[in-house]
């Protein structure tokens, strides 16, 4: 679900790329200082977005520092002191992580549902003083998680609709980012693009383990797999295999091909769509780094990761 | 101010039927969405609104009438599909442009049958567009394209679909952000640089000068 919404870097400025390090450092540092270490991994690239969007649109001084920190305990690195930007992303972040965490528990598989619950007692003190802090964000992820788990328990959803519960969060959510209500509509078109891609990329990313637990995933049920019926059959001797095989197995038919290909299209779209609305608010600063996520980083994460399901695939051949 | 068989262009005389033609008529003429230009689209916008207000004020007037000598209020072209269908965009249209897509959506799902027009598909794509549902959007799109080829509006719509999806930025076929492409391998090495350079001082000792003294 994160990691997705990264910086081209071999494109970017090094100052520029030194500030959007800075607002990383920053963040991490903010989560320490908000709440406590534990809250620290729940740090990802596209809470820095959100962090850089607000940045972007606002005019708060910002003041820089060279800090140590436990990845990098001998060369300080510069990071963001205390801004609004950093305490309202960090609060996102915990609030995303614990919901996040709480659906988890919900899961059938034994692992994930102990290490869920153990993380999840580590953040409740957290996540009772983000909910505290940032009330309306507390809510639209509440709802979120529940719109969540409705659809996926229908019998057949569109792309569209399967990513309309994520888009709409991260769309709600981008439009808190600005009091001024000129730019509320653009922040929500921004943030429910933002959220079509990162629930669609996640999608393409989870389709060799979707298929082996036979979880949700919106690719799947547009297409019928012919050979799964066949798979079903012979379970013993596939417990043998490991996660490679089984997957090029299923991909061995030009249906995999075509659930990337009508990915691609989709997430082209939506990029695209995000970029037009981005374009339309007022950022006052570091638009060059903003722009180089949406214009390069974002396409580029995505071709990483349809690279990656279609190396799968060639295996076989 | 024009009389409303005016705004319509009509005689008062006309019967109800000639009144509906010439409000559908004027209905296609100014619709916004075939102009390009924002100042072209606004003059259309509000001259589609002078003609709905002309053309409700004109079948009002002869309701009141009908009833007056105790005739049956609705007259055989009211039940008309396809011109209630039309009436309706309008009225759709105005929602979309305020951006209450609910219930935009509710009038177009009332209407079936004919009335399902190139332009129901067309407005239902627009509804899915603004809504942020791409591909569903796309769809409908195709269908409006299929049923009516010629019209520039649906082909606008879904060539920039098609654009976007490809990978490009912006209108179709834009230059000013062509598709960002990301270069593959373009970084300079050491040998690109020291090769270039010797290159260069190749070239500069065959003009008399020279790069580099040592080579």
């Amino acid at each position: 679900m994160f990691g997705y919404v990264k910086p081209f870097v071999s494109q970017l400025k090094v100052c520029e790329h030194e500030i959007y390090k800075g607002i990383y450092c920053g963040l991490c540092k903010q989560f320490g200082r908000s709440y406590n270490q534990l809250s620290r991994l729940t740090l990802s690239y596209d809470m820095t977005f959100f962090a850089l969007l607000y940045i972007g649109l606002s005019d708060e001084k910002l003041n820089f520092e060279n800090k140590r920190c436990f990845m990098h305990p001998f060369k300080k690195k510069p990071c963001i002191l205390q801004c609004k930007a950093l305490k309202l992303s960090a609060d996102i972040g915990i609030l995303f992580a614990f919901y996040k965490l709480k659906d988890n528990v919900a899961d059938e598989n034994f692992v994930k549902k102990f290490l869920s619950r153990f993380c999840k007692l580590g953040l409740l003190f957290s996540f009772k003083k983000a909910k505290h802090r940032q009330s309306e964000v507390s809510k639209i992820i509440k709802d979120f998680v529940k719109d969540q788990s409705k659809m996926e328990k229908k019998e057949h959803v569109s792309i569209d609709e399967a990513c309309h519960p994520t888009a709409k969060a991260l769309g709600l959510i981008a439009a808190t980012l600005s009091n001024d209500h000129k730019n509320k509509d653009t922040l929500y078109r921004v943030g429910y693009m933002l959220g079509r891609y990162i629930y669609i990329i996640d999608a393409v990313d989870d389709l060799q383990k979707d298929l082996k637990n036979n979880s949700f995933n919106p690719f799947l049920q547009s297409f019928s797999l012919e050979n799964k019926i066949d798979l079903e059959l012979d379970s013993n001797s596939i417990n043998s295999f490991d996660d490679m095989q089984y997957f090029n197995k299923m991909s061995s038919n030009m249906q995999k091909s075509e659930i990337l290909k009508k990915a691609k299209d989709t997430l082209n779209f939506t990029i695209a769509q995000l970029a037009e609305a981005f374009e339309l608010l007022p950022i006052k600063r570091y638009k060059p780094i903003i722009n180089n996520i949406i214009y390069l980083g974002m396409k580029s994460s995505s071709e990483k990761v349809f690279e990656r399901i279609d190396k799968i695939s060639l295996k076989i051949k | 101010m024009n009389s409303p068989y005016e705004v319509l262009g009509i005689d008062e005389n006309a019967t109800d039927s000639q009144v509906r033609e010439s409000y559908i008529a004027m209905q296609k003429k100014y619709d916004p969405d075939s102009y390009d230009k924002e100042d072209l689209k606004d003059f259309a916008r509000k001259k589609t609104e002078e003609i709905t207000n002309a053309f409700d004020q004109i079948m009002n007037e002869r309701r009141v009438k009908r009833m007056e000598r105790g005739e049956s209020v609705t007259d055989s072209a009211e039940s008309d599909e396809r011109f209630n269908a039309s009436v309706g965009f309008s009225k759709v249209r105005a929602l979309i442009d305020e951006n209450d897509l609910e219930q935009a959506e509710m009038i177009l799902n009332s209407i079936d049958g004919s009335g399902r027009s190139a332009e129901w598909y067309y407005l239902k794509g627009t509804i899915f567009f603004k809504k942020g549902w791409l591909d569903d959007s796309t769809n409908f799109f195709a269908a409006a394209l299929r049923m009516d080829p010629e019209n520039p509006v649906y082909k606008d719509a879904f060539d920039r679909a098609t654009w976007q999806k490809s990978g490009n930025f912006g209108p179709t076929g834009n230059d000013w952000r062509r598709k960002q492409t990301i270069p593959q391998g373009t970084t300079c090495s050491g040998c690109d640089i020291c090769g270039g350079l010797l290159c260069a001082d190749c070239c500069c000792e065959c003009m008399g000068g020279d790069l580099i003294r040592c080579c």
